[in-house]
């Protein structure tokens, strides 16, 4: 999104923390898109995923008086507010804990493994994209899969067949490997 | 609970953006971001590095119904307004809230060992009391979240670490005039008490690091370590 929508995403914000409607309807409008194709990468595309939005907006609307705009984006801000309603919802079920392995495992995990994939569609130039080519194959993979597709440490361990302890470990080695290469 | 120094802070932080945090630590971590700023800016700095994966998707526009459902569900809760007594997200707005009417106060923040907000937002009456609990100076270590209904108040470890393996931490209720009056042990990062107590600006809550197994005397025999008092906010 643009210098100009983020702007434009910051005004909404503060007037729907005074209890806009109107502006709220228009964040809407702007964001929803970005934020169910987001979410329907965890929940996939069925009625959960409309749920998960649907959620989502409800707490974006409660919460936006603690919205921030020195620190982070209105998307940014949103995707977290909108990937947890997801990952939430995607863990109250646990079936998706044996489905992990045979479903998304196969197919996802190896297009998200491959740089060319995924992480080719970020922005041409992206430190992201640069920063994450780097990384080992198997460690960029569990990064995005939690990311993109909302896995948890106990899917990763599964998926990766390592001790849970040792993904926490990886991912957050990992995370400030991210962190340096990207200027810390 | 031992989330000491930056590399950790910024570990967590990183985790709970990936969504990888269990159930537990990320509501803990929740808890956190209302009361610690630096771990509120460590999250938002991991929002906006991982934020290119999010921009990588292409939008898809929901059905429109869901857009009507939305509107129809804030019609029904205005902005601000928190659903249920006892949520972090309360908690939050409720800290905002503090520190706004604390810098219009004038009073410096330092001054303050810890803080207990009443929070009269919302169509229930005083409902909710919300402590944060923090050694002098430092950052926030425990909050505690009073329900007036139902007589309990709840506490949640969000920073520091656990008591000295030959020590325990025990919690204090506090009112004037009045020998403090134990609330038990602190041995987990999060615990639920009846109180007695009437919450209101008078009451405080401490904790004292007591020798293992707490004061045998029934009254705070080690040093206060932490504690947070009751300042209305409107």
């Amino acid at each position: 999104m643009s210098e100009g929508g983020q702007g434009e995403l910051v005004l909404l914000m503060r007037r729907i923390a005074a209890g806009d409607r109107a502006s709220f309807g228009l964040l809407y409008d702007r964001t929803s898109g970005k934020l169910f194709a987001t979410i329907r990468r965890i929940l996939g595309s069925g009625a959960a995923a409309e749920d998960a939005v649907q959620e989502a907006y409800v707490r974006i609307w409660r919460r936006a008086a603690d919205f921030d705009p020195a620190i982070a984006s209105p998307i940014a801000w949103m995707t977290t507010i909108a990937r947890h309603v997801a990952i939430d919802m995607a863990r109250r079920t646990s079936e998706r804990i044996s489905a992990a392995g045979d479903v998304i495992d196969a197919d996802m995990a190896d297009r998200l493994a491959d740089p060319d994939a995924d992480t080719e569609r970020l922005a041409a130039g992206s430190g992201l994209a640069r920063c994450l080519d780097r990384m080992e194959p198997d460690r960029r993979t569990m990064v995005l899969l939690a990311y993109c597709e909302g896995w948890s440490r106990e899917e990763l361990a599964e998926r990766f067949n390592r001790p849970v302890a040792t993904v926490k470990t990886l991912l957050r080695r990992s995370l400030i490997l991210l962190k340096e290469c990207l200027g810390g | 609970m031992a989330e000491t120094g930056n590399e950790d802070l910024d570990g967590l932080a990183g985790e709970y953006v990936l969504g990888t945090l269990p159930a537990d630590e990320r509501r803990a971590a929740e808890a956190r971001l209302a009361a610690d700023p630096a771990f509120r800016a460590a999250v938002a700095a991991w929002e906006t590095r991982l934020q290119p994966l999010a921009d990588a998707v292409p939008p898809v526009t929901p059905p429109a119904p869901v857009r009507d459902r939305v509107m129809a569900a804030i019609g029904e809760a205005p902005a601000g307004v928190q659903p249920a007594a006892g949520n972090v997200v309360s908690l939050h707005r409720a800290l905002r809230r503090w520190r706004i009417a604390t810098a219009a106060a004038g009073i410096a923040a330092a001054v303050l060992a810890g803080v207990v907000i009443l929070d009269r937002a919302g169509p229930r009456p005083q409902t909710e009391f919300v402590a944060v609990l923090t050694a002098e100076g430092a950052n926030p270590a425990f909050v505690a979240t009073v329900d007036v209904a139902r007589g309990t108040m709840s506490l949640r470890q969000v920073a520091g670490a656990a008591a000295p393996a030959d020590k325990s931490y025990e919690l204090w209720a506090i009112v004037p005039d009045t020998p403090p009056r134990s609330l038990g042990l602190v041995e987990q990062a999060s615990l639920s008490r009846a109180l007695s107590e009437k919450p209101s600006p008078d009451l405080t809550f401490a904790i004292s690091l007591e020798r293992k197994g707490g004061s045998p005397s029934g009254a705070p025999e080690g040093p206060v370590v932490f504690k947070g008092s009751l300042v209305p906010t409107e």
